[in-house]
């Protein structure tokens, strides 16, 4: 009897042991970061009318100026902004887990280009026109592409959809290169890639930089690394991930120009830091600001840290032009940042959630943040500014050449796929052709998934 | 006599708080799990909606080659990791007990990595392993030898984790043996002196024997953990190079927070946990047979 009930008991151990670690394994099921008690409750004032919002945003290279600019809508508004900032991949699962949990944590969510398709199509923003009826959009605002609006039919961001957000910070594309190597070579900003190849080796070989070019290598499962930098060179031969998002959804990267381009990719990685396939952001800015590269391509939002004394090496020799182009010209991919009111929050908080968004991208509110070195999202500021500030001439300059980045509803499942797949063609451990016919072959099961391309 | 009583009053009292956080914090979110694991969970608009697939899942993870990847690469971690840790442990346990000076010191100084938080020892790897601002290769360089490619190529970074992970867990094991240790009787060891048998005879023969069970027990807690391992691999490769490192937390980790995929990763989670069971009761059911032979 005392044995059986020891082997009971024992039983039950184990039995428990393995729930527990069930326990460890489904906390990652939906309870990470749980916003629960500590989500801030928005204030509403004596009368009704609300006075503190709560906004999402991402730990980026451009918070301290959005923070001021916050600041100033305060001081011109008396709403308190309690901003909660999470790193990148960490603000999408917060603000997923206030969506299935229905916490209302927060009156602004902050979306990331990557995430659109997930955001949109799932019903996560509520369409701003729902909001406020009269709300229009004002023409001063650039579009990216359509970047802020869902077309549900065609299941993909269209200029003619309904606009469920507003953008927040335009980050695209621009080539970063060093201006006085450039002089000293007498050489001209590259339009091609082979162009920027050549004058990459005729600086390495005059002994005047380390690196002749530098751009991502690494895969980041979650995230958008190597995918993002690759895009630009990827488009600008033709090859699309989705044909035509919408109507076509087949894939054109396991093709003779996909297949050129990431040749082309890999040659601009040749003359690079070693092991490309370890080299994140990080790596790609702390190269430019060692003064070891003569440049490399990257979103315009990281100029800032190139002029930063404490920092670089680097400071007032950078010069930003638009990236380069391949055969159909320069496709300069949008990686920016939208901001939207989530679906469920009561009408007031919507509201003024509604108002603090069209403050931040208003005429004024840009002009402002354009000063402090935002990289802001309103065309006819980026004209008004004019050359003053090099990064934003650039993006100025890019916009009508400006090329989504991923925005499909299974827009996480592709990038699950590219960030590992070119990594590992990177990494030499796959072949051109056999590492783009794998991404091919997953985004088709993952059109397939979505119930579209029929 | 009362119920409760029968049930062992206080005994019966005291196990409410375990029960308690047990169930609402390891049996209902494991219930959830399983629940979801059976279904296509989406969350749509202002919630989640839950709509039975049956067994689609668990047959999505039988033919999903990724899946099958990442539980062959997380068994290897979990292998390397484990044997490599247990002798490390039981070797340091057996040579500090011999010690004859700074025992003490040797003792506290052995359990420091066990108590620094995962994220800073992937920060300080990483400021020894990155091929481009690394000690490792700036010593290299100094010496005039090439520059290494650490976590740039896939068996490089899967030796990489591991030996953070050896390096950073092995404390643990090394204190369960260690108590083990110092828990065998001195008159057994006395016998196998007048016996005749020298320091290694005696180690061979009668400490390791004596150490089986503890060293089975530090086995099962290093499988789970090499199963759980999360930080060093997220913040050292991310997986990589390609899908290298992608060990079954990662996996998992993508597929419920990135795609959102709530059912899938719940089914890969249920998958695994099954997986992970299996072995610890296979280790559970040597341990008789290894305390019967100490």
């Amino acid at each position: 009897m005392g044995i059986q009930r020891r082997s009971l008991f024992k039983a039950g151990a184990l039995g428990f042991g393995g729930l527990a670690t069930g326990a460890v394994l489904s906390g990652c099921g939906n309870n990470e970061g749980s916003l629960g008690d500590d989500s801030q409750p928005t204030a509403t004032g004596a009368n009704g009318a609300v006075t503190a919002i709560t906004v999402a945003t991402a730990t980026t290279p451009w918070l301290d100026g959005y923070k001021a600019i916050i600041a100033e809508y305060e001081k011109a508004t008396g709403v308190k902004v309690t901003l909660r900032d999470f790193p990148f991949d960490g603000l999408q699962t917060q603000q997923v887990n206030a969506i299935q949990q229905q916490s209302n944590a927060f009156d602004v969510f902050q979306v990331n280009e990557g995430w659109v398709g997930q955001f949109y199509s799932q019903g996560w923003l509520r369409p701003l026109k729902e909001i406020d009826p009269d709300f229009a959009w004002d023409d001063g605002i650039a579009d990216f592409d359509g970047l802020s609006r869902w077309d549900e039919e065609r299941q993909s961001t269209s200029p003619d959809g309904e606009v469920v957000a507003l953008p927040l910070n335009g980050n695209i594309h621009v080539l970063a290169y060093r201006k006085d190597i450039y002089d000293e070579l007498g050489l001209t900003p590259p339009t091609t890639w082979d162009e920027a190849i050549t004058n990459g080796k005729a600086a390495m070989e005059a002994g005047l930089s380390k690196y002749g070019y530098v751009t991502r290598g690494q895969g980041a499962p979650g995230g958008n690394s190597v995918t993002f930098d690759f895009s630009c060179v990827l488009h600008s031969y033709g090859a699309e991930w989705i044909n035509d998002p919408g109507t076509d959804w087949t894939s054109s990267i396991a093709t003779p120009e996909g297949e050129a381009a990431m040749a082309k990719y890999l040659e601009l990685l040749e003359i690079g830091p070693a092991n490309p396939q370890t080299i994140d952001q990080a790596a790609v800015i702390a190269a430019i600001q060692s003064g070891d590269a003569l440049q490399g391509h990257m979103v315009v939002a990281v100029a800032p840290q190139f002029e930063d004394p404490d920092k670089s090496n680097v400071v007032g020799k950078i010069g930003y032009a638009e990236v380069p182009g391949g055969p159909k010209g320069p496709r300069p991919i949008s990686g920016a940042w939208t901001f939207g009111v989530p679906t469920g929050l009561p009408d007031d908080r919507s509201k003024a959630a509604l108002h603090f968004m069209q403050w931040i991208t208003s005429k004024e509110a840009q002009t402002s943040w354009a000063q402090k070195g935002g990289v802001i999202t309103r065309a006819d500021v980026l004209d008004a500014i004019g050359d003053d500030q090099p990064q934003l001439a650039a993006m100025r300059d890019s916009l009508p050449d400006v090329h989504q980045g991923i925005r499909y509803p299974f827009g996480q499942a592709v990038l699950q796929s590219t960030e590992v797949n070119l990594n590992k063609i990177v990494a030499g451990q796959s072949g051109i052709t056999d590492g783009l016919k794998a991404i091919s072959d997953d985004i088709d099961a993952a059109v397939s998934k979505a119930g579209l391309g029929k | 006599m009362s119920a409760i009583r029968r049930l062992g009053g206080f005994r019966f009292w005291s196990l409410i708080p375990f029960v308690v956080v047990a169930a609402v914090f390891g049996i209902y979110p494991f219930l959830r799990v399983v629940q979801m694991a059976f279904g296509h969970v989406s969350v749509r608009g202002g919630g989640m909606t839950f709509e039975w697939r049956g067994l689609e899942n668990f047959h999505r993870a039988l033919e999903d080659d990724l899946f099958h990847h990442s539980l062959a690469i997380s068994g290897i971690f979990v292998v390397a990791t484990t044997v490599i840790s247990l002798v490390l442990g039981t070797a340091l346990a057996i040579l500090t007990d011999r010690a004859t000076k700074m025992q003490n010191v040797a003792r506290n100084v052995l359990v420091w990595p066990a108590i620094i938080a995962p994220v800073v020892v992937s920060v300080v790897w990483v400021l020894i392993l990155n091929p481009q601002i690394g000690v490792l290769n700036q010593a290299l360089s100094t010496l005039g030898l090439p520059e290494q490619g650490w976590l740039g190529d896939g068996v490089g970074a899967m030796a990489a984790i591991i030996a953070v992970d050896v390096w950073h867990w092995t404390p643990i094991v090394y204190l369960l043996i260690y108590s083990a240790l110092k828990g065998i009787d001195s008159e057994v060891l006395e016998a196998a002196s007048v016996d005749g048998a020298n320091r290694s005879q005696t180690t061979r023969h009668v400490v390791i024997p004596m150490l089986l069970p503890a060293i089975a027990a530090a086995a099962v807690l290093r499988v789970v953990m090499g199963v759980k391992a999360f930080d060093e691999m997220y913040l050292l490769t991310r997986g990589g190079p390609g899908d290298s490192t992608t060990i079954i937390s990662l996996l998992i980790r993508g597929i419920v927070f990135d795609e959102v995929d709530l059912g899938y990763g719940s089914a890969v989670s249920l998958v695994t946990i099954g997986i992970v069971l299996v072995m610890a009761v296979l280790i559970f059911a040597v341990r008789p047979i290894l305390r019967r032979r100490a």
